[in-house]
């Protein structure tokens, strides 16, 4: 069938060869750093546009070992709250910056478990690089959440922690939803308390 | 007393002395550690009981205060779930220019070639037929090597306006489910969630302060009252003895624990002296340990061959088990086979029976048919004239003439 291909067809193909062949192998981390890559984040208008920008570029980021569904979460964040908030990461070229974005950093990582994902970032958002605080009720993780103020508002950092909570840690299953994590013995005691020995565990 | 002035009654009842002494102070020692182990005992108990309370309070407050976890932002829950994959493309080669240069350079040719027909038997037109023949034939080889590749190129293209399609779909639906509403929904069943884990913590921090003194310090409190007086006494009483044991100068320390061999080594006449009546005495207590150590490692061997032959007995029962119910099913499975087999042989016997029982109902119609031939040739005219061969088709014959 190939063999009679007609000219017009040859031709046209010559033309839009660059073009197919960039949209369906898709980019490079560096090239949404370029010109072109500044057009097509200009060029997300609509949530879902930048949605699915910012998916293709964690795609590129973590690479054949990323999770997709992590990575869209990711995604889906980036775009909901972090974007438009008036934090350091907000807008073009920060919200791409490895050492801006949290969620980049994580992605660039690569951690696969959702919930895993969700808390790396959180511990870097506070810039710190332990995750497992947030996992362990002696360290308290709750406290080092942003709260609503007593009228109801809340600020960039509040919006983008919950958005973060909630694509990546509510689906987990337990008593608390990380990085709500309490225990009335070891929270209470705290990592470096001296009463640590009266509550050692007997059994 | 000096040693070299007492006499031999007089060392053996300082030796019983001190034998008495030191089981004293030995006796004294066990019940205080005992008395230390019981305070242990209960001073574990009153903080596993404050853990256990405490943990209840948490769980208790847990489900009472803590708001329902919020729901997921709807955006997360599209189908499908996550935006459409990409194609993938299984050839890395892409570089087409080969190909439509070749395609190019064929059609051109075969366009100089219709050219040059259409200009008829000219001699420009011969020229131009003759020139692009074997360039048309060329390129068109080289053309229908590269052609897969336009074919493959084509199906990418498509592909990708699948893909696009299919983007389109999603970003609708994405559109639908990610409102400004449901984040609304998502940022306020946060703030309730949040209050409520707070007021959680606030209410469990209060009891474990309130708790820790009435109840973890108090309980440890009231078993330091408890134990301490009879510590004190216990303490007291082994100091006394220790004092005395102090001023023991008959022999060492060390040797106060076999003062009771020393005495019985005098006594019974074994040693004259008492430094001869120590080196036996210690001689002895190196033997008895020695029999100690071997009577143990003999216990050891003993448990460990014990525990071999159970084992083995064990194993030896699971095997004869195993080949028991192999046994059975082996039976059983002969029973069903010879059940099976008699009933195919009831079957071949009743087969048989209904088949005789055919042969002989076919057997009596036809002596039937025979007897009635029979009387039919005997009422007939011709009877005498018949010959014998043609009375066995009387039913049929045409020379019947009744009488």
């Amino acid at each position: 069938m190939g063999f009679f291909r007609s000219p017009m067809t040859l031709i046209g193909l010559s033309m839009q060869r660059k073009k197919i062949v960039a949209e369906l192998e898709g980019h490079e981390p560096e090239w949404y750093f370029t010109q072109e890559g500044e057009q097509a984040y200009n060029n997300a208008k609509t949530k879902a546009d930048k949605v699915l920008y910012f998916f293709d570029y964690l795609n590129a980021v973590a690479g054949s070992r990323g999770n997709r569904d992590t990575l869209y979460r990711a995604a889906y964040v980036m775009a909901n709250s972090m974007d438009s908030s008036s934090l350091d990461f907000s807008g073009y070229p920060n919200i791409l910056k490895t050492d801006k974005n949290p969620l980049v950093r994580t992605a660039a990582l690569k951690p696969s478990e959702p919930a895993v994902f969700g808390l790396m970032s959180l511990s870097i958002l506070h810039g710190s690089d332990n995750a497992s605080d947030y996992l362990e009720a002696k360290a308290c993780p709750y406290k080092f959440l942003t709260y609503s103020a007593d009228d109801g508002s809340m600020s960039d950092l509040y919006k983008i922690e919950r958005d973060i909570i909630g694509a990546f840690c509510l689906e987990e299953d337990g008593e608390y939803v990380p990085p709500y994590m309490y225990d009335i013995i070891d929270s209470e005691i705290g990592p470096d308390s001296d009463d640590e020995e009266d509550y050692s565990d007997d059994e | 007393m000096s040693n070299d002035k007492m006499s031999m009654s007089e060392i053996i009842d300082e030796l019983h002395n001190i034998d008495t002494l030191f089981s004293r102070y030995r006796s004294i020692e066990s019940s205080l550690s005992d008395l230390s182990y019981k305070m242990e005992e209960e001073t574990d108990q009153v903080r596993h009981e404050h853990v256990k309370l405490l943990m209840e309070f948490e769980n208790k407050q847990r489900e009472k205060t803590i708001a329902k976890k919020p729901a997921p932002s709807r955006a997360l829950r599209l189908a499908p779930p996550t935006p459409p994959q990409k194609p993938e493309i299984s050839d890395p080669d892409k570089n087409i220019k080969k190909s439509v240069i070749a395609g190019l350079a064929f059609w051109a040719c075969i366009a100089l070639v219709v050219f040059g027909l259409a200009m008829g038997g000219t001699f420009y037109g011969q020229i131009l037929q003759f020139v692009c023949v074997f360039p048309a034939a060329i390129a068109g080889f080289i053309w229908h090597q590269y052609s897969n590749k336009v074919d493959m190129f084509l199906a990418w293209r498509n592909e990708q306006k699948e893909y696009d399609k299919k983007q389109q779909v999603w970003k609708a639906e994405f559109a639908k489910k990610a409102t400004d509403a449901d984040n609304a929904r998502l940022l306020g069943e946060f703030q309730a969630y949040d209050a409520s884990f707070l007021k959680f913590v606030e209410i469990c921090s209060k009891e474990f302060a309130d708790q820790y003194t009435a109840r973890h310090v108090a309980g440890l409190q009231r078993i330091a009252d408890k134990y301490e007086k009879k510590e004190e006494e216990l303490r007291s009483q082994a100091a006394e003895v220790r004092a005395e044991l102090d001023s023991v100068t008959l022999i060492h320390k060390n040797l106060f624990e076999n003062a009771w061999r020393i005495a019985a080594i005098l006594e019974t006449g074994r040693a004259d002296t008492l430094k001869e009546a120590i080196n036996l005495a210690l001689d002895e207590a190196r033997k008895d340990e020695e029999e100690e150590a071997r009577r143990e490692e003999a216990r050891q061997q003993e448990e460990i061959l014990e525990r071999q032959a159970e084992e083995s007995r064990r194993h030896n029962e699971a095997m004869q088990r195993a080949a028991e119910r192999e046994a059975a099913d082996r039976r059983a499975h002969d029973r069903e086979m010879e059940r099976a087999a008699k009933a195919q042989a009831r079957a071949a016997e009743a087969q048989a029976r209904e088949a005789a029982k055919q042969t002989e109902m076919a057997r009596e119609q036809s002596s039937a048919a025979s007897r009635a031939a029979s009387a039919r040739c005997t009422n007939c005219a011709n009877f005498s004239k018949c010959p014998p061969n043609a009375r066995k088709n009387s039913g049929s014959c045409g020379a019947y003439r009744p009488m």
